[in-house]
């Protein structure tokens, strides 16, 4: 009789263990297997890269030349109300100084896992780090990623590692091509992380109570309208 | 006392007759000078003759800057009249400032040569450009660090295209999803949306993608 409670007791813990397994799932990363675990700049020159399977130049980062020092106060408006807008659908990146345009470029967002829309604030940012996932013909592991911006809010958590960022293996922008994330060309990577909050005081700079980060908002579709901010559509 | 009187008569009519010359060659000057009086009919001015300029054949410049922003595609294009365009593509490295000289054509003015968004491979060793007509669109890859040649000419997308005799009709070239792997569109024969293919410029081949862009 005792061995027999025994036996039911282990095949009860095995059934829920295994329930308990199905049913929780690990929130997915967009990048999902460098996530967001490291939030140390790191500079890895002369560091190999892959993408969709292939070898991948990966350029050097020479943070002595770097310009993404402390903003110089007058340079941009420091009382100005900044925010971005991402448009999925046609793969924009809009950023606004109160409701002034400052700048638009191409982007891409995701393919392999997609871009979750929503509305967004800029936690941490990172001058350089290394970002790695996905599987087979798709796997990646990019050292010396650029102008890192993680964003999050209450559904997608900060260690989902979602992020605007420059990128150097592809040159398909106007077109998904993440796992996720919000790709730029460096240089446009660069002008953003110069211009968000906040303020860049090191390699890596957290948002504070006192500079709190630039909201980002990603919609399906976005509409511009002039002299007020866009709107999302759908 | 007679004669006194003959030669001061004399001598009075000479004075007098000098007068009257000086007087009226006074005259004969001052109506040269003066304007033609109103009774007469006027006069149109006659138009002062004036060379036609020359038409200045119009040149525009259009840039595309490389991602990580160190070297610039220029294009530079020139009316040729009657009814050509010269084009000419050159790459400036923007750190030593310095220009080089990719290749140069000329077209009928139905012809055209467009830089995208995307033009520079990742590792701006080469770079695509869009040739436009009326009957049909190519994509020419060229090299950015040399001028091009009969031993290194460019490649041509379109032509490959056909020759390999990839389904459908080429749409379009988007970008690059590698730094020698060009990504093309195509559309079927019903007009909907082709399956993608990465274009190897290594090897001129195509591949097809299990996803559509």
């Amino acid at each position: 009789m005792k061995r027999l409670l025994i036996a039911h007791f282990i095949l009860l813990f095995i059934a829920s263990f295994s329930v308990f397994s199905f049913v929780y799932q690990e929130p997915v990363c967009a990048n999902s297997i460098s996530c967001a675990k490291n939030l140390s700049s790191v500079v890895e020159n002369d560091s190999p890269g892959t993408f969709l399977g292939m070898n991948i130049p990966v350029p050097d980062i020479d943070l002595s030349k770097d310009t993404s020092k402390e903003v110089v106060l007058g340079e941009h408006d420091t009382t100005a109300i900044k925010h971005i807008y991402v448009d999925l659908e046609t793969q924009k990146l809009y950023a606004f100084e109160n409701d002034q345009l400052f700048f638009q470029t191409l982007v891409s967002t995701g393919k392999w896992g997609r871009t979750p829309p929503g509305i967004y604030r800029i936690w941490v940012k990172i001058r350089s780090t290394r970002m790695s996932g996905g599987s087979g013909s798709d796997a990646y592991n990019l050292p010396n990623v650029p102008y890192v911006m993680f964003f999050f809010n209450d559904a997608v958590s900060k260690d989902r590692g979602y992020s605007l960022h420059g990128a150097y293996w592809h040159n398909n922008f106007g077109y998904p091509m993440s796992h996720g994330c919000v790709n730029m060309r460096q240089i446009d990577a660069e002008k953003i992380y110069n211009w968000v909050n906040p303020v860049t005081q090191q390699t890596t700079t957290y948002e504070s109570k006192e500079d709190p980060g630039t909201q980002i908002t990603i919609c399906s579709k976005i509409q511009l309208n002039e002299g007020s901010l866009p709107v999302c559509v759908e | 006392m007679r004669r006194i009187n003959t030669q001061v008569y004399i001598g009075g009519i000479a004075l007098v007759c000098c007068i009257a010359a000086i007087a009226l060659t006074i005259q004969l000057y001052n109506l040269g000078n003066h304007p033609v009086i109103a009774t007469m009919p006027a006069m149109l001015p006659s138009p002062t003759p004036s060379a036609t300029p020359l038409p200045v054949p119009k040149t525009s410049i259009s840039t595309q800057i490389s991602p990580d922003g160190s070297v610039d595609l220029i294009l530079k294009t020139k009316e040729v009249p009657p009814n050509q365009t010269q084009y000419i593509l050159s790459v400036e490295n923007k750190q030593k400032a310095k220009e080089i000289e990719i290749a140069r054509y000329s077209f009928i003015n139905t012809e055209k040569i467009i830089l995208p968004f995307n033009a520079w491979s990742p590792d701006n060793k080469y770079f695509f450009v869009q040739q436009t007509s009326n009957a049909t669109d190519t994509y020419l890859v060229f090299s950015a660090t040399e001028k091009e040649s009969t031993e290194k000419p460019h490649i041509d997308v379109g032509a490959y295209f056909l020759e390999k005799e990839v389904p459908g009709k080429l749409d379009q070239v988007i970008g690059w999803a590698a730094p020698y792997l060009l990504i093309v569109t195509t559309i079927q024969e019903d007009q909907t949306k082709g399956p993608s293919y990465w274009f190897d410029t290594t090897s001129n081949s195509f591949l097809r993608l299990s996803h559509a862009f």
